[in-house]
């Protein structure tokens, strides 16, 4: 093989290698690997939303799309309970708080939450950025528009001490 | 032979140079098919990031341009690669939000549907750029080979204040309303700069404004929007202005939209109502197989109107204009379908009728010869079922003039103007008290400051000529010890509304886990308590050297179950350290009290004279 032959080989072959590292970048995935979500938390200002991405899984072989449909409630209702990483600014529920339980009850999401959510520290501050964010956060599930929320498993009607309604399903218009 | 190899070679670096620059090209050929650029106030806005498909106009969230536009309109982004939903803060401010997958998108309180859904390329969240515009009061008009993206007045808020109505103009730009004509009988405005959507005539039933009308002139890069006020007999109006700076202060960044307003002043004594030709003497309902079907018996020629909210709110009401309610106010509970009924004279010329459903169902409204009849049928409504309409009854010659319904802002009240039937009386709430000592530092506690301050308000309102309550005057419980939330806060209310107050005021101390957060809020939970809280929020603001943490919605009991305007104020962090200080003093305190005391004047005037009949307080 004389040297033109090989430089005519090294071009090709670099071609080949670009195009495949083109198509490797461009091409979409052949399979996803979960539905993304969108988590709300309200900044400190109390007022201003911003949101975060989670991934779901997709639903197990044999998981009723019932099942799936609340697992993702709580999927969702743990991570906005959770709250962004904690280096980012955030109103956030009192330390402790978890979300015990999610269903979907035709298009609201009922979320129980532990007793803990109580500790606010007082002021309608945290309590109002909280939920608005819960609720922002379950009503960006599909088919979902209203919240109603329990605390250890029962109905009331607010916080102890607090100012929110609670005993009504919750939606954006809210706020 | 040399020089042979090293030509082929070049060639074939060229050839590899060229093959690089082609697919790296390749992608922006699939998004960059058309790329029109657009002018906004004199700037070429230019979209790299088009995609089209869906049978409509996409543009990518995170676009240069867009992000161009969004900087002279003051809105702001929020979004990141990835993320599902953007939302858009406007310079209103009002919050539009859009999510992958969901033709439905938020625009403040309202939903709008967009032609398709927003979808990811990538990680990009492409939005459809029609619907993105009118979110932004934005319209493309094309003239010659330019598509200039012209400022719409948005939407024009009709709202009564006392004697006063209220039209505040809403656009994407600060509007500067120049003064046209003036008659006796009417005041027209020119906005310079702007087009509008809301060409027609709004009828008017507000005090001293029978009618606005809009019409729209000028070119596509000069339009002008003139609004005229149809005046009622002896109304004048005041000089155009900005309002006041409030809204501008909510919106810090981007002021640069303060609405324009022009304010209409009813005449002291309003004229005898002979334009009455209609009573309203009875609503009869009944079930059937197919639904349920009422009968509103009217005699006389009038004209009525109907209006439904959107899911998940599903009242729906019919308005007979020129009207009066020859029947005691009703209200019937129900059962199905619908829930409940009432039945209300709303003003002097209109009575109301007005459903609470179970669920968005069908429903038809049709003039008869005994009235109107609704049928509210068991089946869902469809998506493009009408949500208002209008119609005549009894003699269509009468003279009785129809308007399209002006479409629904969330400013406009839903419901019945509350009829306070002690205009004189302010109920003032202490938060929390007795067994609950709301939130507590240094020991220092929230019950205990916010009965000071309402003791201090009350004093002010008192001298100033109206009747105050208090939900308790000394540091207890209003229900009783350890009672629950529900009686504990119901029971405030109850003293607002057995008492047919004019006003409700629940004064508040804020916290928060850390000492971060500081400053003044007021909260409102209804339609009928923004103006109240917009005038209270506006005088703590310029007095109290707090932050001002502006007016805010929430569904916070207490206000939203008093059936007057109502108010929470949370006049201070007692978290924070400086606001500690201030709420400690009580200088500060007095302060908070009078300016308060201001609020309500402002908003309510002076008390009306102790022989006034009961007012409407309609908002």
């Amino acid at each position: 093989m004389n040297r033109s032959m090989r430089a005519l080989l090294v071009v090709v072959v670099a071609l080949i290698v670009v195009v495949g590292i083109y198509v490797g970048f461009h091409r979409p995935p052949v399979s996803s690997v979960g539905t993304p979500l969108t988590v709300y938390y309200t900044k400190t200002d109390g007022t201003t939303l911003a949101t975060w991405t989670i991934t779901m899984r997709p639903a197990a072989p044999g998981e009723s799309a019932t099942a799936y449909r609340a697992a993702r409630a709580l999927y969702a209702a743990v991570q906005v309970v959770a709250g962004p990483p904690a280096n980012v600014d955030a109103i956030r529920f009192p330390s402790g708080t978890r979300a015990l339980g999610a269903t979907v009850s035709g298009t609201t999401a009922v979320v129980n939450l532990s007793g803990d959510v109580a500790h606010t520290g007082g002021g309608s501050f945290g309590e109002d950025g909280e939920f608005k964010a819960l609720v922002y956060t379950m009503t960006s599930l599909p088919n979902i528009t209203a919240v109603k929320v329990t605390i250890d498993g029962k109905t009331v009607a607010t916080l102890p001490g607090g100012h929110l309604e609670l005993d009504q399903p919750l939606h954006r218009t809210d706020w | 032979m040399n020089s042979i190899n090293r030509c082929i070679a070049r060639i074939g670096s060229l050839a590899a140079t060229l093959a690089l620059l082609a697919l790296s090209l390749a992608p922006a050929q699939v998004l960059a098919q058309t790329t029109p650029t657009y002018v906004f106030s004199g700037y070429a806005v230019g979209f790299a990031h088009f995609d089209e498909r869906f049978g409509t106009r996409a543009i990518a969230i995170d676009d240069s341009g867009l992000a161009a536009l969004l900087y002279r309109l003051h809105a702001s982004l929020t979004w990141k690669p990835g993320a599902r939903s953007a939302l858009i803060t406007t310079s209103q401010p009002l919050v539009v939000s859009f999510t992958a997958g969901d033709a439905n998108y938020n625009s403040g309180n309202i939903v709008a549907t967009a032609k398709a859904a927003p979808y990811f390329v990538g990680r990009t969240l492409y939005v459809p750029l029609d619907a993105l515009l009118t979110a932004l009061y934005l319209k493309p008009v094309v003239s010659g080979a330019m598509t200039y993206l012209q400022p719409q007045i948005g939407s024009l808020d009709l709202q009564a204040k006392g004697a006063i109505t209220r039209v505040t103009a809403f656009s994407s730009i600060r509007l500067q309303p120049r003064l046209l004509e003036r008659l006796p009988t009417a005041m027209a405005y020119a906005f310079d700069g702007v087009g509008t959507s809301l060409v027609g005539t709004h009828v008017s039933h507000l005090p001293g404004l029978r009618a606005v009308t809009v019409v729209q002139r000028g070119t596509p890069t000069n339009p002008v929007t003139i609004v005229r006020l149809e005046l009622a007999p002896g109304a004048s109006t005041t000089a155009p202005s900005s309002d006041d700076g409030r809204d501008a202060v909510l919106s810090v960044a981007t002021a640069a939209a303060a609405p324009s307003v022009a304010a209409v002043t009813a005449p002291s004594a309003q004229p005898a109502s002979s334009s009455l030709t209609a009573a309203v003497t009875g609503v009869n309902g009944l079930n059937e197989p197919t639904g349920y079907a009422m009968l509103i018996r009217v005699a006389g020629n009038a004209s009525y109107e109907w209006h439904r909210l959107r899911p998940p709110d599903n009242r729906f009401w019919v308005d007979i204009h020129h009207a009066q309610l020859q029947m005691a106010p009703a209200d019937y509970g129900g059962a199905g379908d619908v829930q409940t009924i009432r039945v209300r004279q709303v003003d002097p010329q209109t009575v109301r009728v007005a459903l609470s459903l179970d669920g968005e169902k069908q429903i038809t409204v049709a003039p008869s010869p005994e009235g109107v009849t609704v049928m509210i049928a068991h089946q869902d409504a469809l998506a493009d079922d009408p949500h208002s309409g209008v119609g005549p009854i009894g003699n269509p010659g009468s003279g009785i003039a129809m308007v399209t319904p002006a479409p629904l802002t969330p400013e406009q009240p839903w419901k019945f103007g509350y009829m306070a039937r002690n205009p004189r009386l302010i109920v003032i709430d202490p938060g929390h008290g007795g067994s609950d000592r709301g939130t507590v530092r240094h020991g220092v506690s929230e019950a205990s400051l916010t009965l000071d301050m309402a003791h201090r308000l009350r004093d002010i309102l008192v001298s100033r000529g109206w009747q105050v309550l208090l939900t308790h005057t000394t540091d207890v419980d209003v229900y009783g010890p350890d009672a629950s939330a529900h009686d504990e806060l119901q029971a405030r209310d109850d003293i607002a509304n057995k008492n047919g107050a004019r006003l409700f005021i629940s004064v508040h101390v804020n916290a928060f886990i850390n000492d971060g957060p500081s400053g003044t809020t007021t909260y409102y939970a209804k339609s009928t308590d923004l103006t109240l809280a917009r005038d209270i929020q506006a005088e703590l603001a310029a007095r109290l050297g707090t932050k001002n943490d502006g007016v805010i919605k929430s569904r916070f009991y207490v206000p939203l179950h008093a059936l007057m305007p109502a108010v929470l104020v949370e006049t201070a962090f007692l978290s924070n350290p400086s606001d500690f200080a201030k709420l400690t003093d009580p200088q500060w305190r007095q302060l908070v009290a009078q300016a308060m005391a201001d609020g309500v004047a402002d908003y309510a005037g002076p008390p009306p004279p102790l022989a006034s009949p009961a007012q409407g307080d309609t908002p």
